[in-house]
């Protein structure tokens, strides 16, 4: 086979099984919205995930944030120092941490942990062949061990993302007196003069994508982890690499509808 | 030829090894018998100082490892043959590279590494698996090469840590006709972590039990199989342990 | 407030275990031969994936921010010159390296990680070879390479897309985002500082969570986690380091 033939042949098989991955994450989905209604669903389950991962991810998220903050204020500084444009410091910062940065690195982060995270533990579950055991009890693992984690990460990463904002607009106040003499004032000023609620509402929906597809694509990796040690690695990487993907697709999707 | 004195050994908070106390001279096989955590691995570990003791003394083969150099470290090492208990066996070598990786580091030629190898091989009884990767072999396959290249530079100091596990009964015997056999022929000391002591009890000379870190009892082999208040006392532990 | 002393204390002893293992990997030369088939191994693994991922980064990057100037002045097209800049400075290299972490940070790590519950890094300690000379070493020189090509090929796709995007979503003349009127070299100083920056925090934050796995296969999970997320904050700790620095240089 010529080489440009195996190229095409690669691709062609990457795409199809990229396909294959977001219709069966499509398929989880479904089963997981079907499970949230029925008397099965585990919410107290559901809950302490939430608890886990929303407390769990605070510290790396907040820090996150913060240092996003003030990499939007050097973005704008570049412009600021060339063109005097002090006015755009504030809009810039708004929008870059409500709208485009800020959800995105969010989601990238926090699928980095807790999807990697999930899979590997669902992963370790496989091996040990407790999710075999829950089916030979004619109990259907959906809506306790999955559809919990998929809610459980949608709550907390919109929640992260609300209390990450919060302190990406407070660190870029603080970035922008610190680095370009811009006061809070005028930051506020040109922060409120900008910055409409659909910003706000395009990265709460964007957190909301971006968890459920980690959640989803985190979770089908480890329900097919096959093997010992290597194969709980190999979900886990596999969760984070494909959350990462879907994630940026998603922005796209997000960002065309609003 | 391994003279361990009141060593512990602590990772964070926790005491791996709790004044433990070990001798074992030239000639001698000795088993070292214990449930889960007791330290047995970490003990074997520390011998060739894979983990550094804490308090206590450690002398090998007359050279005091704790404030040895790490000349003198590297060449003790180099007299000492491990086979781990998660196998350690590299991935991406095959089963005659996996062997042959111990001599050529020793500065042997690649040509003369491979040749004494694929013989050690031959020898366990993997003749057939050479130009194998680890994970195309069986269970007791892996374990056999990991003998094998615990075995192949002929070291002086032999440390098996639980080569059984795993097991049937029929290869846990011939693991141990090898360990056995290769004791004999280096004429060194060897030291065997199990944590069923049934298959050491035809080839040791001593039994050591361990429990918690420490060393519980020492006792020639033969007494460890007949004394029945010994092997109750072992399975009381185990029991309280599981 | 002991316990923030005891949490400051334990991140600065964490930091200086990694430059610790840095300068380790730095200095000590790595076995012959193996670091252009770990280069190939890893552009071979993340060109495909950074490529993707950075087109779809280069098409939200013109619909947001066309968005937004069209809400301030009017005219989307009138700042393509500046959203170049803003992806050969900013976005190329970091989101890059952000999707580089992931990948490089989570396969490095899974496979350091699985080395060390197997116990080989003993083995190879017992035989008198460095793990670390052996390990990391290689991953560290090959990394490095590997993302100032990934860092060049993220810019210019995100580049390229974005174009494309605007001329869709905007109906922006083409070539209005290929703009390089603004373009100084300090710009592509600036991308190439953080990319050689994230090709060595990457993977020497995956390494250590590696070598630091112990256990049982949670271990090697746990070992994964721990590397992608390091690696992703240490590449936006760079890039604000970077950037902040060359603001004030007036770079």
């Amino acid at each position: 086979m010529s080489k440009a033939a195996a190229l095409l042949q690669r691709v062609g098989a990457a795409v199809l099984d990229g396909v294959r991955e977001a219709g069966g994450a499509l398929v989880l989905g479904a089963r997981c919205a079907r499970a949230s209604v029925s008397p099965h669903m585990e919410w107290r389950e559901a809950l302490r995930q939430a608890g886990v991962f929303g407390f769990g991810s605070l510290a790396v998220l907040a820090a996150t944030s913060a240092l996003v903050g003030a990499i939007l204020v050097v973005q704008a500084g570049l412009y600021v120092k060339r063109f005097g444009a002090h006015e755009i410091v504030g809009w810039a910062a708004g929008y870059g941490i409500l709208r485009d940065v800020g959800p995105l690195l969010a989601g990238l982060v926090f699928s980095g942990r807790v999807g990697s995270r999930n899979a590997a533990e669902i992963a370790a579950m496989r091996t040990r062949d407790q999710l075999e055991g829950l089916r030979a009890i004619g109990v259907d693992a959906v809506p306790v061990v999955v559809a919990p984690r998929a809610v459980a990460m949608t709550a907390s990463l919109l929640a992260l993302f609300l209390v990450g904002s919060a302190v990406a607009v407070l660190s870029a106040a603080a970035a922008a007196q610190l680095m370009l003499g811009v006061d809070w004032p005028q930051f506020a000023r040109s922060f409120a003069a900008r910055t409409e609620l659909s910003d706000l509402a395009s990265g709460a929906l964007k957190s909301v994508a971006f968890a459920l597809a980690a959640a989803l694509v985190s979770c089908r990796a480890g329900l097919r982890a096959e093997g010992g040690a290597s194969a709980v690695g190999a979900a886990a990487k596999s969760a984070v690499v494909r959350s990462a993907l879907a994630i940026v697709m998603l922005d796209l999707a997000v960002a065309k509808v609003f | 030829m391994i003279d361990v004195r009141g060593v512990t050994v602590r990772f964070g908070a926790r005491a791996a090894l709790r004044g433990a106390s070990l001798h074992a001279g030239r000639g001698e096989l000795v088993g070292i018998v214990g449930p889960a955590a007791a330290g047995k691995t970490v003990l074997l570990k520390t011998i060739c100082l894979l983990h550094r003791p804490d308090e206590g003394e450690l002398v090998v083969d007359g050279i005091d490892l704790i404030h040895a150099s790490p000349a003198e470290t590297a060449r003790l090492r180099s007299r000492v043959g491990f086979a781990f208990q998660n196998l350690a066996l590299f991935d991406r070598l095959d089963a005659v590279e996996n062997v042959a990786f111990v001599l050529k580091r020793r500065g042997i030629a690649p040509e003369e590494a491979r040749e004494r190898a694929a013989e050690q091989l031959r020898q366990v009884g993997l003749a057939a698996a050479l130009e194998k990767l680890p994970h195309e072999l069986s269970g007791g396959m892996k374990r056999r090469l990991a003998l094998a290249r615990a075995l192949v530079s002929r070291p002086e100091i032999a440390l098996f840590d639980d080569p059984f596990v795993g097991l049937d009964p029929v290869a846990c015997a011939r693991i141990a006709r090898l360990v056995a056999t290769s004791h004999r022929t280096m004429g060194g000391v060897t030291l065997v972590a199990a944590g069923d002591p049934a298959p050491l009890l035809d080839v040791a000379d001593r039994v050591v039990l361990m429990s918690d870190g420490a060393i519980e009892a020492d006792l020639p082999a033969r007494d460890f199989a007949d004394a029945a208040g010994a092997v109750a006392r072992f399975l009381g532990r185990t029991e309280a342990c599981a | 407030m002991a316990a923030v002393r005891d949490i400051v204390r334990a991140q600065v002893r964490e930091a200086g275990a990694l430059l610790l293992l840095l300068a380790r990997a730095a200095c000590r030369r790595p076995p012959r031969g193996s670091v252009w088939p770990e280069l190939g191994d890893l552009l071979l693994r993340t060109i495909p994936l950074n490529v993707a991922a950075m087109a779809f980064v280069g098409a939200v990057v013109a619909i947001d921010g066309g968005q937004q100037v069209q809400r301030l002045f009017g005219d989307p097209g009138g700042l393509g010159a500046a959203a170049l800049q803003l992806i050969v400075r900013e976005f190329g290299p970091t989101f890059g390296g952000v999707i580089a972490a992931t990948r490089l940070g989570s396969g490095i790590a899974a496979e350091i990680a699985a080395m060390s519950v197997s116990e080989q890094i003993d083995a190879l300690r017992l035989c008198s070879a460095d793990p670390v000379a052996e390990l990391v070493s290689p991953r560290l020189r090959a990394s490095f390479w590997a993302l100032l090509g990934l860092g060049a090929v993220s810019t210019v796709t995100a580049a390229y897309t974005g174009d494309f995007t605007a001329q869709i979503a905007f109906g922006t003349r083409p070539g209005a985002f290929l703009d390089t009127s603004l373009l100084v070299p300090g710009d592509f100083l600036v991308a190439a500082a953080k990319c050689a920056a994230y090709g060595i925090a990457i993977p020497t934050m995956a390494a250590r969570a590696g070598l630091l796995a112990t256990g049982g296969s949670q271990a090697v999970g746990h070992a994964t986690t721990r590397g992608v997320v390091d690696g992703i904050v240490a590449v936006i700790v760079l890039d604000l380091l970077l950037g902040g620095g060359a603001l004030f240089a007036g770079v």
